[in-house]
């Protein structure tokens, strides 16, 4: 067990709800806690601060156990959802709110103010409003009081889901920014995988109080342990086992040829739509040369353009597949190849190591 | 295990609230206590038969039938004079609507002597009514004989309510989606089917509640059928029993008949909350108003809105301002006309021999302002510190929520009848009977400071607090640094609320008292009796300022908060 940053293991039910969570975060690291609304990410972290109460479990910070101090003794700072800025203070009031709790003299407290105003880009805010300030510098704000006593942890809890999508690109860069001028373990909730891959070191996924998964982003993009986060982070096809011996395609030319081996269970594969090749031209052959399956008279049933690629959902034998092409097909029926090797195999939705196919001789 | 029981400052936050609450439940239950013992023990012992002789003696029951009926009847006029206010109100912008909506607040903080007082003066056989018409139509009768009958309980109570419906309805009704009419209208429905079909059945909800609650205030109506009522043909159930108490020394009848009192005011409770309930689950409350407003488009329509207007200003606001007129005018002389004069006033601050009851008009203001200023200055701390046990709790109602309302449950003559039994088992002195007068306002007062208080608590987000704590300060320094900056609007006006509401307080106080205790209304109601309207006038004018006071800092107060 590292006792640099954050191990925590945490217990607690309500009524309709338990929570059992295990993980850890390095010292310094940025971790991402994502999940589906009702996951209990937000419950994590009041229970991280203290906030609701423990039934069990542990909470280790920086070596030490502080799952039994009330709140205002951890030194663990939040930046709420709304930014609870205190209506009745201006922003250095607010900033020095902590500092004259822990009697931080006057001078230092206008320093360190002016010192933190200044990491969050609000130079010579001091005597505004909160009520004067836009959603942005309200969430700069909120940073700035959270980080002014120096906290050993900082917790963010969807500190940009009440701004509009430009913003919050830009403030999660400078969140990101002001992390590694910080160097301060973070946790920050969300619930946008876009936002949680671009800004974390480390993603835990959470789901129906457990933590499904725990890794850095690609590896969760890429090899989601169960079904579930591979839906969840991400789009993608789920088709049952049983299609691949009519699908599956060995071309001549490679070497190893992939047979199909028939397993017991609920079997499922996965694959992710930019894996998908789209071929509109019925009189050309798929331009795949390793072993693929191909999925022949998939019937368009939507493209849109996304931009910088079109997304379509095709259906094939009642099955819908979804797959990005750089193109808009001509014609309503188009064949689709997906790689052996990019396909993942799930029992149970649990995912199992080895790939469903084999290549013969193994 | 070991359980984390300081961590959430649970204990703290289980402890602050124990001495209101025991303060509250001794001042609640001890005088129900005594009501109830006289009302089941006499000399042979426990007995229900007196409660048995009582609800079935066919005086009662003409009692009983007449309080039910005049509460009926009240509330449909007030419902009558209401409603088309409310719909103009909620669909037209016209001139005045904001001044007829701060107008309606009024009946929420005047005292019911005032408007006793007020409508003597305004409607009474030589009052501003009468002599106006006598003026203009050249008559030498006073053409409207309405007091000291049925009719003037009934409009009484309608002067004195139809705006609590007005304001109820039409918030409500301001709030409702306008879509849904135009989607009616645009499937086929005219204007009037619209209304039956989409906007009443919605409506209906507040409407309901509204007047449920116009209902449990004339059940529980006490001066105005004391005075107004003008005599033993029409009393109900709350003048009865200050009757048999006071009058004719019977407090066990008098305990016994307030178990009815009371048993009806809990099921209307009852009934008022789950209505309430109801209104919260109908409809999504839409946060902007409707966006539809429009002036009236029609002559007549323009022409109904000024009549609306006028008429209510002159209802709502003629008995007070005939009230302060009238403190001004005295005769010189038997003979003489009436004229400007300053003599109630000088009589009332002694600076002239003051004749009958009007001597005791200086004792009373002096009285009535400690008394008020004790029980603000109580209330305050006792409604704020179940405020705040109440805010941590997770569930909507909490029993504490429960308790603090729970004096509502009893009218405040029952109360006042409680604490005169009190008074008469222990013979103290008159520091005694001053000091029960204050505890019975106390109890009367602290579920309208709470209520005041406890919206606005709610309003400070939770997340304010936790900032706080992750911040580092504990519950105390939150509570001093976050939560009372932020409540001071709230306790000012709980404040001043309750000030008034001792100022004011007449049921109670009158059940209560002996003759030696004087208080500002109990002097009031003195004059009155005795005819000295003009010195009542002088005093009710007293009465008047506190409650503009009230008046402006709760609307002041309304657009005081801070913008979230």
């Amino acid at each position: 067990m590292a006792d640099n940053g954050l191990t925590c293991s945490l217990k607690a039910s309500y009524k309709d709800f338990t929570l059992d969570a295990q993980f850890s975060v390095q010292a310094g690291e940025l971790a991402c806690i994502i999940g589906p609304s009702g996951c209990g990410k937000s419950t994590t972290l009041q229970l991280i601060a203290g906030l609701l109460p423990q039934e069990g479990g542990s909470l280790l910070l920086n070596g030490q156990d502080i799952g039994q101090k009330p709140v205002h003794q951890r030194r663990i700072a939040m930046v709420f959802q709304d930014y609870a800025l205190f209506p009745h203070m201006n922003v250095e009031q607010n900033i020095s709110y902590a500092l004259k709790i822990r009697k931080l003299g006057r001078a230092k407290r206008k320093e360190r103010v002016a010192r933190l105003l200044s990491l969050v880009a609000l130079e010579g805010y001091q005597k505004r409003r909160s009520q004067e300030l836009s959603g942005g510098e309200r969430q700069r704000v909120a940073l700035a009081r959270a980080l002014a006593s120096e906290p050993q942890l900082l917790l963010l809890d969807e500190p940009l889901s009440a701004l509009d999508a430009k913003l919050r690109k830009h403030l999660r860069e400078e969140i990101r920014r002001i992390h590694d001028e910080t160097g301060i373990t973070t946790v920050y909730v969300t619930h946008d995988q876009e936002e949680a891959l671009s800004i974390a070191d480390r993603i835990i996924v959470m789901h129906a109080g457990r933590v499904m998964q725990e890794g850095k982003g690609e590896d969760i993009y890429h090899n989601p342990s169960s079904l579930f986060v591979a839906t969840f982070m991400g789009e993608g096809t789920t088709l049952p086992y049983s299609i691949i011996p009519k699908t599956l395609v060995n071309p001549g030319s490679s070497s190893e040829p992939v047979v199909f081996k028939p397993l017991e269970g609920k079997h499922t594969i996965f694959f992710r739509p930019e894996h998908v090749l789209v071929q509109d031209d019925r009189n050309l052959p798929l331009a795949e040369y390793m072993p693929h399956l191909s999925f022949k008279q998939a019937e368009v049933q939507s493209c849109e353009f996304q931009g910088d690629h079109y997304r379509l959902a095709c259906s094939w034998e009642g099955h819908t597949i979804l797959c990005h092409s750089s193109y808009r097909p001509k014609t309503q029926m188009v064949t689709l190849g997906v790689r052996v090797n990019r396909i993942r195999e799930y029992v149970n939705g649990e995912s199992i190591a080895k790939l469903p196919l084999s290549p013969v001789g193994e | 295990m070991r359980k984390a029981k300081n961590l959430q400052y649970k204990r703290f936050y289980r402890m602050v609230p124990l001495p209101s609450v025991v303060v509250l439940l001794l001042l609640f239950f001890v005088p129900l206590f005594f009501t109830l013992s006289s009302a089941f023990v006499t000399e042979e012992g426990l007995t229900f038969l007196r409660v048995l002789e009582v609800f079935t003696d066919s005086y009662t029951v003409k009692i009983m039938l007449f309080t039910l009926l005049q509460a009926t009847l009240s509330t449909l006029f007030s419902l009558l004079v209401a409603l088309p206010g409310a719909y103009l109100i909620a669909t037209y912008s016209f001139r005045g609507k904001r001044l007829i909506l701060a107008l309606s607040a009024i009946p929420f903080v005047i005292p019911s002597i005032l408007v006793v007082l007020g409508f003597v003066i305004f409607f009474g056989n030589n009052g501003f009514l009468n002599s106006l018409l006598m003026s203009v139509f050249n008559l030498s009768e006073p053409p409207l004989k309405i007091l000291y009958s049925f009719k003037a309980i009934i409009l009484a109570h309608t002067f004195y309510n139809f705006p609590i419906i007005m304001s109820l309805v039409s918030s409500y009704w301001e709030h409702l989606d306008a879509n849904c009419e135009a989607a009616s209208q645009t499937l086929g429905a005219n204007k009037v089917q619209t209304f039956l079909k989409v906007t009443l059945p919605r409506l209906l909800p507040a409407i309901i509640s509204a007047a449920s609650l116009v209902f449990l205030f004339c059940f529980n109506s006490f001066a105005i059928i004391l005075v107004l009522g003008g005599g033993p043909q029409y009393t109900t159930m709350e003048v009865e029993i200050y009757r048999q108490a006071r009058m004719l020394g019977n407090s066990g009848v008098a305990a016994a008949l307030s178990l009815f009192s009371i048993l009806t005011t809990v099921l209307l409770l009852l009934w008022y909350n789950a209505s309430q309930r109801r209104l919260a689950r109908s409809e999504t409350y839409q946060n902007s108003k409707r966006m539809i407003e429009k002036r009236p488009a029609s002559l007549l329509g323009k022409l109904l809105a000024l009549l609306y207007t006028l008429s209510s200003f002159l209802f709502i606001l003629g008995p007070i301002a005939s009230v302060v007129i009238r403190s001004f005018m005295a005769s010189t002389s038997r003979s003489a006309a009436e004229s400007f004069s300053l003599k109630w006033y000088r009589q009332l601050l002694s600076l002239e021999r003051a004749t009958g009851h009007m001597g005791s008009a200086l004792g009373a203001l002096t009285n009535s302002t400690l008394i008020a200023l004790l029980v603000a200055l109580c209330t305050v701390p006792v409604a704020l510190s179940m405020c705040i046990a109440i805010r941590r709790r997770e569930t909507k109602q909490s029993y504490l929520e429960l308790l603090g309302m729970l004096p509502m449950t009893v009218s405040s003559v029952i109360i006042g009848l409680g604490y005169y039994l009190i008074s008469a088992r222990i013979r103290g002195g008159l520091t005694l009977s001053y000091v029960l007068v204050v505890l019975a306002h106390l109890v009367i007062a602290i579920p309208f400071v709470l209520r005041t208080i406890l919206p606005e608590y709610r309003k400070i987000p939770l997340s304010y607090m936790h900032s706080s704590l992750t911040l580092g300060a504990g519950p105390i320094k939150t509570f001093l640094q976050i939560e009372l900056p932020l409540l001071k609007g709230a306790i000012f006006t709980g404040a001043i609320f309750a000030f008034a509401l001792s100022m004011g307080e007449f049921n109670a106080t009158l059940t209560l008292a002996n003759s030696s205790i004087t208080t500002l209304p109990i002097v009031m109601y003195r004059l009155i009796g005795s005819y000295n309207f003009q010195g009542a006038c002088a005093l009710g004018t007293i009465l008047i300022g506190v409650c503009t006071i009230v008046f402006i800092v709760s609307e002041f107060a309304k657009g005081g908060s801070y913008g979230r």
